[in-house]
């Protein structure tokens, strides 16, 4: 069988799949959580190889992990923006200016004995650019350097919104364990 | 220091992320101040629960397939094994691996010779049998040394790579339906140096990787199927083989190594794990 049939591209070269192939749990991991959906996941973790694929005299060495992941994060915004066209997302940035740097008043949900369970739904309440970076940043392990390559954005912008994204995820938390409380009762 | 200016700077040392003499800096100043310490402990115990407990959502064999034949310049399935493909790839790779001539010739010459028909039959019978059976074992091997030189050639030796055994092992849960035995034999001089998913036998298989001076060993794994692999040692072309099968999985070991070093890896990786 020829095996151009097969194959969607050309033999890719071999330091291309040592540089990206490895990193595809960390490259899943970020789509599932922007797309909330298995399979939208999965379609745009292949579009990002392909895409790395054609640009990958781009690359310039080193750690293809934040490389890839910058790509993978185009094509899940790229489609998010597709599939939203009517009603655009709230954004973590348009709440830059009004939302607090700091943690909240009120006693930190993290220890809580309800947190674990109810962490995942207020996830799902963050804005996109808010869940990102904090699975970018506490799941995968990236560092400010890291997430600066991958969001694109300055140092600076990194810190403050990783504060605002984690003082947002508390509020949310807070709220979700106060529910929980009233229907416990 | 300026506490209410300096949330950033708190929460880059909650997160590790300064040099040490701010380090210092910040220590001193947190033994001091209720309020900066309080700001630090929220956000530890923030970063304690999210590490802990939100899900990371892992790959689907489904996807792992598609994304290593997107990557790498792989045989089609029909092909895999053959190392003759391999061979017009890899110029100073030495001539085809060859099934040995199987025995039905013989037994059939045998046969007609005392024109015995049912003789006849039944020993051709047999003859085939077991040149089918040694055709299939020696395919195997073949296909063995195949994914052996692949993961050498594209470079794809590894998917995760790390010489710790509760990393590799846990990365093998849910992409394969058994669990490999993974163990460090670095003491003995075979130190783990990661693990990859591979495809042997017609199934996905797991793929051990152990280095040994300059070179490396794959060492394959799969459950057995319709046969379990008696014990055998196999030379070709360079590359020693030793297959055996242990607690409903087939082994195969591969590499460029003396057979006896591949004789004690065998030995020390079996050791533990019976």
């Amino acid at each position: 069988m020829d095996e151009s049939v097969s194959a969607p591209i050309a033999a890719p070269p071999a330091a291309f799949a040592q540089a990206l192939l490895p990193h595809r749990d960390a490259a899943y991991n970020l789509a599932r959580w922007l797309m909330r959906h298995d399979h939208d996941a999965e379609d745009c973790v292949q579009d990002a190889y392909l895409r790395a694929y054609r640009a990958f005299d781009r690359f310039r060495g080193g750690d293809g992990r934040p490389w890839l992941l910058a790509i993978v994060r185009n094509v899940c915004y790229s489609r998010l923006r597709q599939n939203r066209r009517s009603e655009p997302p709230a954004s973590l940035d348009e709440l830059e200016h009004s939302q607090a740097l700091e943690a909240p008043a009120g006693d930190p949900p993290w220890c809580h004995a309800a947190a674990k369970e109810l962490l995942p739904a207020a996830m799902e309440k963050l804005p996109d650019e808010a869940r990102e970076i904090l699975v970018l940043h506490e799941v995968e392990g990236c560092s400010y350097k890291e997430l600066s390559t991958i969001l694109e954005l300055p140092m600076g912008t990194v810190m403050s919104r990783l504060a605002r994204a984690r003082t947002r995820l508390q509020v949310e938390l807070q709220q979700l364990l106060r529910k929980d409380l009233s229907h416990g009762l | 220091m300026d506490c209410k200016s300096n949330f950033l700077r708190l929460q880059a040392y909650a997160d590790g992320e300064i040099d040490a003499f701010a380090v210092v800096e910040i220590e001193q100043h947190l033994q001091k101040c209720p309020t900066c310490r309080t700001i630090v402990d929220n956000l530890q115990a923030s970063r304690d629960l999210l590490r802990k407990d939100l899900p990371r959502f892992p790959t689907t064999a489904g996807l792992n397939e598609k994304l290593a034949s997107t990557c790498l310049p792989r045989p089609s399935s029909a092909h895999v094994g053959s190392i003759s493909n391999l061979k017009s790839q890899i110029p100073n790779l030495p001539g085809p691996l060859r099934p040995q001539p199987a025995p039905t010739i013989i037994f059939a010459h045998f046969g007609k010779y005392f024109g015995l028909a049912a003789s006849f039959l039944v020993v051709l019978g047999v003859g085939v049998l077991i040149g089918v059976n040694r055709a299939k074992t020696i395919e195997l091997t073949d296909e063995a040394v195949s994914a052996h030189v692949r993961s050498l050639m594209a470079n794809h030796l590894m998917d995760v790579a790390s010489t710790d055994q509760h990393t590799v092992k846990p990365w093998f849960a849910g992409k394969i339906d058994f669990s490999p035995p993974v163990v460090d034999l670095a003491t003995q001089g075979f130190p783990l140096i990661g693990g990859r998913l591979d495809h042997l036998d017609g199934r996905p298989a797991a793929a051990l990787v152990y280095q040994r001076g300059k070179h490396y060993l794959n060492l394959f794994i799969w459950p057995v199927g319709a046969k379990a692999l008696p014990d055998r040692q196999a030379t070709a072309n360079g590359y020693q083989t030793i297959e055996w099968s242990d607690g409903g999985l087939n082994y195969v070991a591969v590499g460029e190594i003396p057979m006896a070093d591949l004789v004690a890896f065998a030995k020390e990786y079996r050791g533990p794990s019976r």
